[in-house]
């Protein structure tokens, strides 16, 4: 018997078990794998663009918070409030601190950070090592890798070079492509790449033919490869060979930024005494009037093996990460069979409309304790508390906002599982 | 269709799976799970699986941990398509041979345990060795065989049934381990039969021998499904078999009965937790314990049963590590071209054991178990032999 079960391994399932661990209860998370940290930034956006039809980056998220509040009531930051978000936010720097994987940088506040293209975008908060003034760098190297074919310096130089030159700033730009000398039997990825430099002799051949290109005032860009488990290490000796800064930025999947984040956060949580069981999914759950008792998941046998708390997170990914599934007949949470209401135009005509898909903002509609509710907004279950993709009221790809909604609805649903607030 | 080539589908290429692939960390030309699976097999099958593409060698260093079955969010199991690929790379004669008799341990585990003093000789033997170097053995501690009896209690007959697979490790090469669980069953009131079976196939299928494996699955699944029909619960010591027999059986090589047989395999821990056997009050506990969990045990997602009875009192402090494989991957780490890759990917385990002084060293699976000792120097127990006594007393 647990206190709490968490049933996802994403941002908002893996915050979630955290809050919960805090309050020191005996927590178990069950996935039916790893989740959206892999393929997504590990940058958390808190809110980039709103309304969501402005192109330009947020500037007072405070303020276009309190309008959400009015605008938007169902909006997961709207249902929680902003003392929730900041408890959140907080929670979330201090056990990254203690899960030695640090973040920097305030959900009040967006920063603009270079893409894997070279443009420009908002995002809230970035690994520690990553926290720089990019606008006090004058000379910039972008370095791409032979042996890596997504990601192009010279188109990113170009682009950046182009940004900074709209919002004023004349950078001496320049681009250039270093060869690891690694294998070339198949194409390598950043992950392969972040594999590869944990090797001292790989890091010495990046570190010479760096050495002539650089001076201690270069800001060198590139994907982020230095070092999976080891980056510290990986980080720390290149920054001891070269004077210059590093800033890495995400890649393609699979994202190294983002599994550092997944795994040094996993590693935290299992010290605390946080069990995983990863690889099956929840198939479904037994009730007791508007009470979860117990969920089952399936296991190779094809037995079904019932675990049983006293409060549950729902953090099972929407549509996206599974849990959600679109059928003829509608879309329907799939452990505890929740319809989900039907927004009225399904598909946008425009893919790119600026008022985003309807279908990316489906999901479940929960009170401000994050428990399912009906159509009157009376409560469905009393004791399972939905988080981060699986909420509705959002569109994480217009607003930029899809780690931020995770990490502040999985933070507050772990809270109000762990105290067992019925 | 077949059930595994249904969720081919849902691959979405995210390369999650890639991340977690303990092979391609240690070994950058491994081309990886999602390329090797998903990736190569929607192309044949894009070409009507008309084409004959070559296989990628490269395969053959996949250890089937199924480390990135567990890993994919979309529920796509890229180790199965590695299996049913493996039979199809065109490896080198010496390579054949050797695969061969490693994929045939049973049957040498037969001939050896009638004779071990002989055997283990032989093993030992420089002459022997040179032989085994020459066909591409790695120079390693290689297992000793066990000629002990197992001792059967009185028959006697019960509401409760269980049919023991001994599985090779513990029939030819550590008895004890399969006379502790015999011991505890019929404590339990077990009425406890050894299943007339040898090997459970993994070995054949994992060296190539795809169809030879096929044979013996439809051969074991009859006796034991005769079993189940009596009321018997299929049990197991060895995390392999258990899941060759609940998912392999079903899903490789897509049994029409493996549901049934699946439903009816426990792991003897995941019994024991079903029977709620109490371990607390264990008057005299150890401090502390290493338990390394099997990547096929960790495969059967049924959590650690293990690890939840011992942690009932029997060990103080137990770390539960799940995080590496061993780099054994039962007859991988024989190998000699694989071994020091072998033993790169284990090195996690083996420093995470030396780091500290664990009064236990704990581990389900017999190769897992020869690994560790080898580069630990540490003795290694199974589960069962660590509670034995507390549930059979003296
Ligand atoms: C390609 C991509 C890039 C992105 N990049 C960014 C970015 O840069 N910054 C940003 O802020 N946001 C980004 N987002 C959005 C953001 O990643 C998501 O909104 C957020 O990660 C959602 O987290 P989650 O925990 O709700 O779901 P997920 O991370 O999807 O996790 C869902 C979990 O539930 C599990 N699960 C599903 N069904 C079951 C079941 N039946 N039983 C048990 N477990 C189950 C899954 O295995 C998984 O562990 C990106 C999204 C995508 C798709
Ligand atoms: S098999 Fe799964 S984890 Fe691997 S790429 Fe495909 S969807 Fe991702
Ligand atoms: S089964 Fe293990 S070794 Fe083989 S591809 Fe998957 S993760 Fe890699």
């Amino acid at each position: 018997m647990y206190d709490v079960i968490v049933m996802g391994a994403g941002l908002a399932g893996l915050m979630a078990a955290a809050a919960a661990a805090e309050l020191n209860k005996k927590v178990l998370v069950v996935a039916k794998g790893r989740g959206n940290l892999y393929s997504a930034s590990g940058y958390i956006d808190f809110l980039g663009y709103y309304p969501t039809d402005c192109r330009q980056p947020l500037e007072n998220v405070v303020e276009a918070l309190e309008d959400m509040v009015n605008d938007n009531p169902q909006h997961p930051y709207a249902l929680l409030g902003k003392e929730k978000v900041d408890q959140a936010f907080d929670f979330f720097l201090k056990i990254m601190n203690r899960a030695g994987y640090s973040y920097s940088g305030s959900w009040k506040k967006n920063r603009i950070y270079p893409t894997a293209a070279g443009a420009l975008a908002p995002t809230s908060l970035v690994p520690q090592r990553s926290c720089l003034d990019l606008a006090s760098y004058q000379e910039i190297l972008v370095v791409g890798f032979r042996e890596m074919l997504d990601f192009y310096p010279f188109y990113a130089a170009d682009n950046l070079r182009e940004q900074f030159y709209q919002q004023g700033e004349k950078k001496l730009i320049r681009a250039a492509w270093l060869d690891l000398g690694l294998s070339k039997e198949r194409e390598l990825n950043s992950y392969d790449l972040a594999v590869a430099l944990e090797d001292e002799a790989v890091r010495f051949r990046l570190a010479e033919q760096l050495r002539v290109k650089v001076s201690e005032n270069t800001l060198v860009i590139l994907p982020a490869v230095l070092g999976i488990r080891k980056w510290a290490r990986v980080q720390g000796d290149l920054e001891r060979m070269l004077a210059c800064t590093f800033l890495e930025i995400p890649t393609l999947p699979p994202s190294v930024t983002g599994m550092r984040l997944a795994e040094s956060l996993m590693e935290y949580l299992e010290q605390r005494g946080v069990e995983f069981q990863l690889g099956y999914p929840v198939t479904g759950a037994l009730q007791e009037g508007k009470k979860c008792t117990g969920i089952k998941i399936e296991t190779a046998s094809g037995r079904v093996q019932v675990k049983r708390a006293q409060s549950y997170v729902l953090a099972t990914g929407g549509i996206l990460g599974g849990g959600l599934k679109v059928k003829p007949g509608g879309i329907t949470e799939e452990i505890f069979q929740i319809k989900i209401e039907m927004l009225q135009e399904m598909s946008n005509q425009d893919f790119f409309a600026p008022q985003g898909q309807p279908l990316s903002r489906t999901g479940i509609r929960v009170n401000g304790l994050l428990q399912p509710v009906g159509a009157q907004g009376e409560p469905l279950l009393t004791n399972v508390f939905a988080a981060g993709k699986n909420l509705t009221g959002y569109d994480p790809f217009v607003e930029k906002s899809g780690n931020g909604v995770a990490l502040v609805s999985g933070c507050a649903a772990g809270w109000l599982a762990g105290k067992g607030a019925l | 269709m077949k059930q595994y080539e249904k969720r081919l589908d849902y691959c979405l290429k995210c390369s999650t799976c890639h991340t977690q692939c303990p092979v391609l960390e240690n070994f950058l030309d491994f081309p990886g799970p999602k390329h090797l699976g998903p990736e190569l097999e929607r192309l044949r099958m894009a070409q009507g699986h008309k084409i004959q593409l070559t296989i990628d060698g490269k395969l053959a260093y996949c250890t089937n941990c199924k480390r990135c079955d567990l890993a994919c969010p979309h529920g796509v199991k890229p180790s199965v398509f590695n299996m049913h690929n493996r039979a199809r790379i065109g490896l080198p004669l010496q390579e054949k041979v050797r695969d061969w008799v490693l994929a045939h341990n049973g049957w040498w585990g037969g001939i050896a345990s009638h004779m071990p003093a002989l055997s283990n000789l032989a093993l030992h033997n420089p002459l022997t060795r040179i032989f085994l170097d020459a066909i591409g053995l790695a120079r390693r501690d290689l297992p000793s065989y066990d000629k002990r009896k197992l001792k059967i209690g009185k028959h006697f007959s019960s509401q409760k049934k269980a049919v023991y697979f001994l599985g090779c490790y513990a029939r030819y090469n550590e008895v004890a381990i399969a006379q502790s669980v015999i011991n505890i069953f019929e404590a339990l009131g077990y009425q406890l039969e050894i299943a007339p079976l040898g090997c459970c196939g993994t070995p054949l299928f994992s060296n190539g021998f795809l169809n030879e494996a096929r044979e013996l699955a439809e051969k074991n699944s009859r006796v034991l499904l005769d079993y189940i029909e009596k009321g018997y619960k299929v049990i197991s010591s060895c995390p392999s078999c258990t899941l060759t027999l609940k998912e392999e059986y079903r899903d490789l090589f897509a049994l029409p009965e493996g549901e049934k047989l699946a439903r009816g395999v426990y792991d003897v821990c995941e019994l024991l937790v079903e029977e709620e056997v109490s371990l607390k009050g264990a008057t005299d506990p150890y401090g502390s314990a290493y338990y390394h969990v099997p990547c096929h045990l960790k495969a059967q997602g049924m959590g650690t049963p293990a690890a939840e009875l011992l942690g009932q009192g029997v060990v103080q402090e137990l770390t539960v590590s799940d995080g590496y494989c061993c780099g054994m991957a039962g007859t991988y780490g024989f190998k000699k071209e694989k071994y020091e890759l072998s033993k790169a990917i284990g090195s996690p385990v083996f420093q995470g054991i030396m780091d500290k002084d664990y009064q236990l060293v704990l581990t389900d699976c017999g190769t897992c178990k020869l690994q560790i000792e080898q580069n630990t120097g540490r003795k290694v127990l199974h589960p069962v032999q660590v509670m034995e006594k507390l549930i059979v007393g003296t």
